[in-house]
């Protein structure tokens, strides 16, 4: 083919064609990316409400399986119940909203965008299942919760658990006392277990060699070990000072709440 | 916790640096013959090049290789960057040796096709723009050169994106404004018309480049600088006008 024959004249036209296929193509991908992150914010959003609706329990007015404490877990008030009910919908919404976007190269194109949501969803979870379980989930159970057409990176769970563990420990702290049928004021048997965990988790966290990949940030796992260790810190001087003051207290002493004459 | 997944992580970003290093010290010593070439012996540069695109499509191959075991946007962003510059060197080596046949052209006022030297062959589905004011190789071209499956955006195969590649083009305007203004000064015999044609060809592109919807992303930031390049060669037509030397 000679060479004359195939120059064809830059001019406006074939530009305009030429770049407005690829604008196409552009949008498509602006616009995918964006539903990702309306999502993210809504789901970011509803997962802090479910954390704070779980923080408003009282664990002393929960209603708990006695046979094994070890094993007790928290059954949720209706209120709170209805509350985080309507919350997982929002959420579950917030996914099939984006779904489609996220399969194949969908999941690792947008996941800088959804990573933070996903955090804040496997914080509540992880939360939720151990106030009603006692029990961490592993990175399989979440994933399996989550729904397999969402990719839950190793990243996220582990940044996702020790978020949790801030949650935890305010947790602790608020429900630190306890008061037995005799009235003796101690340590609740959750705070307890809860400053066990946290301290396993502690040795477990420190030993991790983490390093910086495109999708992973070793900055923020060091920031977020650093939380950890001073939410450790917490809950055992507030276990230690309960343990070592509570003897002192006067006999029938009931912490806060004036309103309520219970004994 | 299965700590392996971190191992594993460890292992296959580490040899994703070694694989691009080698393609990043390829590239450069591709991109340092390819911007100090007199135009004068443009028409035989191609086959010179030669070599290097043969290096640079074998590195790629076996970065395709390695990233073919992940997902494609997982660790995307990176080679990103190398492949973008790799997809340059293509742009530039085929508007070099299509600017050689338009100043031969020019100059001896004769479109003898004996006297060019065909570059690649083409065929409709190339689609090319390409003209006497410049070459801008399609995508598919670019990722034929390079060795590397025109693939879909939304496939996990190894391919080069319509990003990447419009990154390259960026990096197309940005040197050949260098060259508007080399071209003047290099070349014993003064070559005035390069840069006439630079700037229409730049001025082109610039608007197809405005045509798109963009975002406040890398992409935007660059394509607002293309302006700047057709300042400096506006001004070096402006200069080369005043003085006569290349009549409007």
């Amino acid at each position: 083919m000679s060479v004359s024959a195939s120059v064809a004249t830059i001019d406006r036209q074939t530009v305009t064609a030429l770049f407005s296929s690829f604008g196409s193509a552009l949008d498509a991908h602006h616009d995918a990316r964006d539903r990702v992150i309306k999502a993210s914010r809504d789901i970011t959003a509803a997962s802090k409400k479910i954390i704070f609706a779980l923080q408003r329990v009282k664990y002393v007015d929960a209603e708990i399986q006695r046979d094994d404490p070890n094993k007790a877990g928290i059954k949720l008030d209706s209120k709170i119940a209805g509350d985080i009910g309507g919350l997982e919908r929002k959420i579950t919404d917030a996914f099939s909203a984006v779904k489609d976007d996220m399969q194949g190269a969908g999941a690792w194109r947008y996941q800088r965008q959804i990573s933070g949501a996903i955090q804040e969803y496997i914080e509540a979870l992880l939360f939720r299942e151990y106030l009603m379980d006692r029990w961490i989930l592993s990175h399989e159970e979440v994933q399996k919760l989550v729904g397999y057409e969402f990719l839950v990176t190793y990243s996220d769970y582990i940044l996702g658990l020790l978020d949790t563990t801030g949650e935890l420990m305010r947790f602790a702290i608020t429900n630190l006392y306890d008061v037995t049928a005799s009235g003796v004021v101690q340590v609740s048997v959750i705070a307890k277990q809860i400053c066990q965990l946290l301290r396993t988790l502690r040795i477990g966290f420190s030993a991790l060699r983490v390093n910086s990949s495109s999708h992973t940030s070793s900055t923020e796992f060091v920031k977020k070990l650093n939380t950890l260790y001073n939410s450790v810190d917490k809950v055992e001087k507030a276990v230690y000072s309960l343990t070592v003051r509570g003897s002192e207290l006067p006999e029938g002493w009931i912490p806060g709440d004036d309103d309520d004459g219970r004994i | 916790m299965d700590l392996e997944i971190f191992n594993k992580c460890q292992d296959s970003i580490d040899r994703d640096s070694e694989i691009r290093e080698v393609t990043y010290t390829l590239l450069f010593s591709l991109s340092v013959i390819m911007t100090h070439v007199p135009q004068n012996i443009l028409p035989t540069f191609a086959p010179r090049t030669t070599k290097s695109f043969q290096f640079q499509k074998e590195a790629i191959q076996k970065l395709a290789s390695l990233a073919s075991q992940h997902p494609f946007y997982k660790y995307n962003a990176l080679w990103s960057r190398t492949l973008q510059n790799a997809a340059f060197a293509v742009l530039f080596r085929d508007w070099l040796v299509n600017e050689g046949n338009a100043y031969i052209a020019y100059h001896s006022g004769s479109s003898n096709p004996e006297e060019r030297d065909e570059p690649t062959e083409t065929s409709k589905e190339n689609d090319d723009v390409r003209s006497k004011v410049g070459q801008l190789t399609s995508l598919e071209r670019v990722c034929e050169t390079l060795g590397v499956k025109p693939g879909l955006e939304d496939e996990n195969t190894f391919h080069l994106t319509l990003e990447e590649y419009l990154q390259a083009t960026i990096s197309l305007i940005n040197e050949l404004s260098r060259l508007a203004l080399n071209s003047v000064i290099m070349t014993e015999n003064s070559n005035y018309s390069t840069p006439t044609r630079i700037n229409h060809f730049i001025k082109q592109l610039q608007a197809g480049f405005l045509i798109l919807n963009l975002k406040n992303d890398a992409l935007r930031s660059r394509v607002d600088s293309i302006k700047y390049d057709v300042k400096k060669v506006e001004e070096v037509i402006y200069d080369l006008s005043l003085r006569g030397l290349i009549r409007k």
